[in-house]
C-alpha cells in the first residue's frame, strides 16, 4: 500500500514515514503537485493515517510547504496526527507551522 | 486527598498568573535597561515555563502563541534582534492577549476564537541584526551564549548546545530526534531548542539522505559535562557539534558542577522519560511521555528561578506552602471563635473571683485562663501573620499601570517604589489596591506636567512618582507622592462653589484643609475634559470609602508647583482588634482601641458651644463633642427591630444574661459624663457616652441584611458572656453626626 495518495488537493498519508520512504514520497508528491494546472490555491496534508514520522519526512514536509508557497498557494493541515504534532513540539516549531485547514 | 484534574487546573491557573505577572515586570524592567542579559534570560525561562505548561493542560492555543514569544525572545538572546520599545510593545501585546486567553481557558472559552494572527505577524515581523553587527555583539560580550546560568539550582548547570553541518547525520545512522530526547532526558525541566530549517532546498532538490536542520539546545542539567559529550559522541564525527557548559567551551571545560556546590548530586537519568529503542521514527506515545515531564519539572524551576531574590535568602521553594485564601479565612475565624471562648473563661474567672472565696479550684481556673489567654493570643499572632503579605506584590502591578497611562497621555514619569517589603493582611491589600490605582491615575493625569511643561518650570522633563509604604505604629502607612502641579486649591474652592456645596462667603474662610476635602466629594472634578484615564469625578469619592471600608484613612497635602501627596493609614489587620466597651442609652457598644487617644470626664463647665457644635475644652485644646446617644439613636429608633433581629441571626443560642456588664469600669454618676477622645483623619473629636466598660479583644463579625448597608456600625462581635455588641465605626459616626447636623440646620 502506498504511503501517500492524491486526491483533490489533498496529500493523504499513511502508515510509517521514515526516511526509507523520503525518495518515494518526494517523487509521488512532486509528481501529484507538478499534475495540478492550478498552483494558486490551497493544498492539504491529511496526516491523519499516519503511524510513526521522522525527521527527515518532517523536512521532506517543510520543503513541500515551501514549493506550495512558491507557487502562491497554501498548504493546510486537514487532519494530523499525534506523533505528528510530537515531533514539531519536540523540534521548538510551533504547531502552526502547517497551519490548520476550516 | 488525590487532587483531581478541576484542582490541578485551579493551581495551574493561579501559577500561570504569577508567571504572567513576572513577565510583565522582567519586561517592563527591560525596557529601562535593553541590553540586560540577565533579565531576558528570566524572561525566556519564564515564558518557556508558560509554553510548557499550557502545552501539558491542552491550551495549545495558547502554547502556539508562546511560541512566538518565546522565538522573538530567543532572537534577543542570541543578540539577533535589538531590543526597543517598539518590540517590548509587542510582547506587552502579546501577553495581554495571553492573559486573556487563560481567563478565556479558565472559563471554558473556545480559545480558537482568538485571532491573534495580528499580534504574531507583528512578532515575526521584527528585522533581525545580521553580519558584522551581530558578530560586535558577541565580541563586546551583548550576545548571550547560554541562556541559563544563574539562579540554578545548587549542582546544577546551563548547557547550550549547537549542532550545525549535519548533513551525514542520516547516513551514520544519527538521528536528531533521539539527540534531542537524551538531552530532555537528563535536563532538570528547563529545556529550549530552536530548529533551523532554512537550509532546506526546494522540494525538487532535496536529498533524502542527507539531513538539512541544524539546532541549538539550551537547557540545565545536573549532568557532568562527560555525560553531554557522551550524547553526542557519534554525531561530533559527523558534524559541527558546540557544547559550552556554564558558558566555557565544551572541549575546555574543567568546571564541574560538583565544584560549584558541595550540595551537588550526580546525575541521574529519569526512569520516566522512556528514550527510543532505535534512531528511527517519532512513536505516537514517545513524546507524549515526554513532553509533560519536563513541563512539569518547568514552573518550579523556572518559579524560583525567576525571582529576584530565589537563592538570596528568600528559602528554597520547598520551605513554601500553597494554600487557598478561604483556608487562611477559616482559620482566622476559628481563631476568632477561640478568643471569644477565651474572653468567655476570663468573664467566668473575674465572676468566680467576685462571688466565691479563693480556693484551690477557682486558683487552678483562673491559672488555666491565664494559659488559655495567652496560648490564643500567641495562636492569632501567628495565622495574622500567615495572612500578611508583602506590599510589593501589589505594588508591582501599578509599574505597567503607570507605563501605559503615562504612554498615552505623552509623559515621561518615573516611577520609584519603596518600601515594598512591608507586610499587610492578604485581605486589607486587596482592598486597596483600587483605590491605589485611582490615585496613580490622577497623579499622571492632573498632576504630572508634560514634559515641555516641566522643562519651562525649571523641572526635570521626567516627572516622578513615590509609591512608598512602611509601618506607622500599628498601622502600615502608604505614601503616593508627585512632583506634579499641585491641586488648585482656587479651583477647587471656585467648583465647590460652584456646585452650591458652600456659598462664596463661607468658601472664603475655609482653610486649605476644608478645600482639599471637596476632592472626595461624590462627582466633584476639576479636570477640564473627561479622560479615559481619569476626571469623571468618581475616582477620590471612590478612594476614600473604599479606604474606610478597611478601616483606614486618607490624607492629602499639596503645594501649588511642587506636587500632591496621598498618605493612606491602613490596620495591620481588620479581623480581631482591641475594643473599649461603652454604653449608651442601655446598649453596648464597642469603639476600636486604635481611634482612641484618652478617655476623660466632662464637667459641665467644660462643655462649651461653638458655632452650635458642642465642644469640650481639653487642657485649652476645642474639641468637637459628639453625642453617642443621638448620633446612634437616630438610627437604632429606626432600625431597631433590624437590629434585633440580626442579634438573633449572630447568636441563636444567646442565653439570656441579666449579669451581662456587671463591674463597669466607671458609671455616670448623672454629674458628668465619660467622654472619649478619639482621632479621626488627624482631627480630635470627644464622643460622649454613659458608661464605660473594659477593653477587650474582640473579632469582629460581618453584619448581614439591612445592617451591612448602615456604615456607622463596622460589624458585631460576640462577648464572653455570649452576648452581641455592635461595633462602631468611629469616622462615619462622625460624619454621620455632621450629615445630620447639616441636615437639622438645612
Amino acid at each position: 500500500m502506498s504511503v501517500v495518495s492524491y486526491e483533490n488537493k489533498t496529500f493523504k498519508f499513511t502508515g510509517k514515514l521514515t526516511i526509507y520512504k523520503v525518495s518515494e514520497l518526494k517523487n509521488k508528491i512532486l509528481e501529484a503537485y507538478n499534475g495540478e494546472s492550478t498552483k494558486e490555491s490551497d493544498f492539504f496534508l491529511d496526516l491523519s493515517g499516519v503511524e510513526a514520522i521522522d525527521a527527515a519526512v518532517l523536512q521532506l514536509l517543510l520543503a513541500l510547504k515551501q514549493l506550495v508557497k512558491n507557487g502562491k498557494g497554501n498548504l493546510k493541515l486537514k487532519a494530523s496526527a499525534q506523533t505528528f504534532d510530537s515531533l514539531l513540539d519536540l523540534f521548538g516549531m510551533p504547531a502552526d507551522t502547517f497551519p490548520k485547514a476550516a | 486527598m488525590s487532587y483531581n484534574e478541576e484542582q490541578m487546573q485551579e493551581i495551574f491557573f493561579q501559577e500561570m498568573r504569577e508567571v504572567f505577572e513576572h513577565i510583565d515586570s522582567c519586561i517592563l524592567v527591560l525596557e529601562k535597561t535593553p541590553g540586560d542579559l540577565e533579565i531576558i534570560k528570566n524572561l525566556f525561562r519564564e515564558v518557556h515555563t508558560l509554553k510548557g505548561s499550557s502545552g501539558v493542560f491542552g491550551l495549545r492555543e495558547i502554547a502556539d502563541l508562546t511560541h512566538h514569544a518565546e522565538d522573538l525572545l530567543d532572537r534577543m538572546r542570541e543578540g539577533k534582534l535589538e531590543p526597543n520599545e517598539e518590540v517590548f510593545s509587542a510582547l506587552l501585546r502579546c501577553f495581554d492577549r495571553l492573559k486573556e486567553m487563560m481567563n478565556g481557558a479558565q472559563n471554558k472559552q473556545n480559545l480558537s476564537t482568538f485571532d491573534n494572527s495580528d499580534i504574531v505577524r507583528q512578532l515575526c515581523d521584527f528585522k533581525e541584526i545580521t553580519g558584522e553587527k551581530l558578530q560586535e555583539k558577541v565580541a563586546a560580550g551583548e550576545v548571550a551564549p547560554t541562556p541559563t546560568e544563574e539562579n540554578i539550582k545548587p549542582g546544577e548547570c546551563p548547557f547550550h548546545i549547537s549542532i550545525t553541518g549535519a548533513d551525514q547525520f542520516f547516513l551514520t545512522g544519527i538521528d536528531p530526534i533521539t539527540l534531542v530526547l537524551n538531552c530532555r532526558d537528563i535536563s532538570s525541566g528547563v529545556f529550549s531548542l530552536f530548529s533551523n530549517t532554512s537550509r532546506i532546498p526546494s522540494l525538487a532538490d532535496i536529498e533524502p539522505e542527507r539531513c538539512y536542520f541544524e539546532f541549538t539546545f539550551n537547557f540545565v542539567s545536573m549532568a557532568e559535562l562527560k555525560t553531554v559529550q557522551d550524547i553526542f559522541e557519534f554525531a561530533i564525527g559527523s558534524s559541527n557539534v558546540k557544547i559550552e557548559m556554564d558558558g566555557v567551551a565544551g572541549g575546555a571545560a574543567s568546571k564541574k558542577p560538583a565544584e560549584k556546590s558541595t550540595e551537588a548530586k550526580p546525575m541521574q537519568a529519569k526512569p520516566a522519560t522512556p528514550t527510543p529503542a532505535a534512531p528511527a521514527a517519532v512513536k505516537a506515545a514517545t513524546p507524549a511521555a515526554v513532553a509533560p515531564a519536563a513541563a512539569k519539572a518547568a514552573p518550579a524551576v523556572a518559579a524560583a528561578a525567576a525571582k529576584p531574590d530565589a537563592g538570596h535568602g528568600g528559602g528554597d521553594a520547598n520551605d513554601f506552602v500553597r494554600l487557598k485564601k478561604e483556608k487562611l479565612d477559616q482559620l482566622m475565624n476559628l481563631v476568632g471563635e477561640l478568643i471569644t471562648v477565651k474572653n468567655l473563661f476570663v468573664h467566668l474567672a473575674n465572676r468566680l473571683e467576685e462571688v466565691l472565696p479563693e480556693n484551690e479550684i477557682t486558683k487552678g481556673f483562673k491559672e488555666g485562663t491565664g494559659h488559655v489567654t495567652r496560648l490564643s493570643a500567641r495562636l492569632q499572632e501567628s495565622v495574622m501573620n500567615a495572612r500578611m503579605v508583602p506590599v510589593g506584590s501589589v505594588f508591582t502591578k501599578y509599574t505597567r499601570l503607570v507605563r501605559d497611562v503615562a504612554k498615552k497621555l505623552n509623559k515621561k514619569i518615573n516611577l520609584v517604589i519603596e518600601g515594598e517589603d512591608t507586610e499587610l493582611d492578604k485581605t486589607v491589600s486587596e482592598a486597596i489596591s483600587d483605590p491605589i490605582m485611582h490615585l496613580i491615575r490622577n497623579s499622571i493625569d492632573h498632576g504630572i506636567e508634560n514634559p515641555e511643561t516641566r522643562k519651562q518650570r525649571g523641572k526635570p522633563e521626567t516627572g516622578t512618582l513615590l509609591l512608598k509604604a512602611g509601618y506607622e505604629g500599628n498601622n502600615v502607612k502608604l505614601v503616593v507622592r508627585d512632583d506634579g502641579n499641585g491641586i488648585d486649591l482656587d479651583r477647587v474652592k471656585n467648583k465647590a462653589v460652584g456646585l452650591g456645596i458652600v456659598t462664596q462667603e463661607q468658601a472664603d474662610m475655609l482653610s486649605k484643609k476644608d478645600i482639599i476635602e471637596f476632592i472626595f466629594h461624590s462627582g466633584f472634578s476639576t479636570a477640564a475634559e473627561i479622560t479615559d484615564v481619569s476626571g469623571r469625578g468618581v475616582g477620590m469619592d471612590v478612594v476614600r470609602n473604599n479606604i474606610r471600608k478597611s478601616s483606614g484613612s486618607i490624607f492629602v497635602d499639596t503645594n501649588a508647583g511642587q506636587g500632591t501627596e496621598f498618605k493612606i493609614i491602613l490596620p495591620l489587620s481588620l479581623a480581631v482588634i482591641e475594643a473599649l466597651l461603652i454604653g449608651v442609652d442601655g446598649e453596648t457598644y464597642a469603639l476600636p482601641q486604635e481611634v482612641i487617644t484618652e478617655t476623660v470626664r466632662a464637667e459641665k463647665n467644660d462643655v462649651v458651644n461653638l458655632n452650635n457644635q458642642p465642644s469640650i475644652n481639653l487642657r485649652g485644646e476645642v474639641i468637637p463633642l459628639l453625642r453617642l446617644n443621638e448620633v446612634v439613636n437616630l438610627r437604632t429608633s429606626i432600625l431597631d427591630n433590624f437590629i434585633q433581629q440580626e442579634k438573633k441571626r449572630l447568636n441563636q443560642n444567646e442565653e439570656e444574661n441579666t449579669d451581662s456588664h456587671a463591674g463597669p469600669k466607671e458609671k455616670d454618676d448623672g454629674l458628668t459624663n465619660p467622654v472619649v477622645i478619639v482621632q479621626i483623619d488627624g482631627l480630635k473629636v470627644g464622643i460622649l457616652v454613659d458608661v464605660l466598660y473594659w477593653q477587650e479583644q474582640i473579632m469582629i463579625k460581618p453584619l448581614g441584611g439591612f445592617l451591612a448597608n448602615i456604615p456607622v456600625f463596622t460589624g458585631a462581635c460576640i462577648m464572653g458572656n455570649g452576648s452581641v455588641v455592635l461595633v462602631l465605626e468611629p469616622k462615619e459616626l462622625y460624619y454621620a453626626a455632621c450629615h445630620d447636623d447639616a441636615n437639622t440646620a438645612a
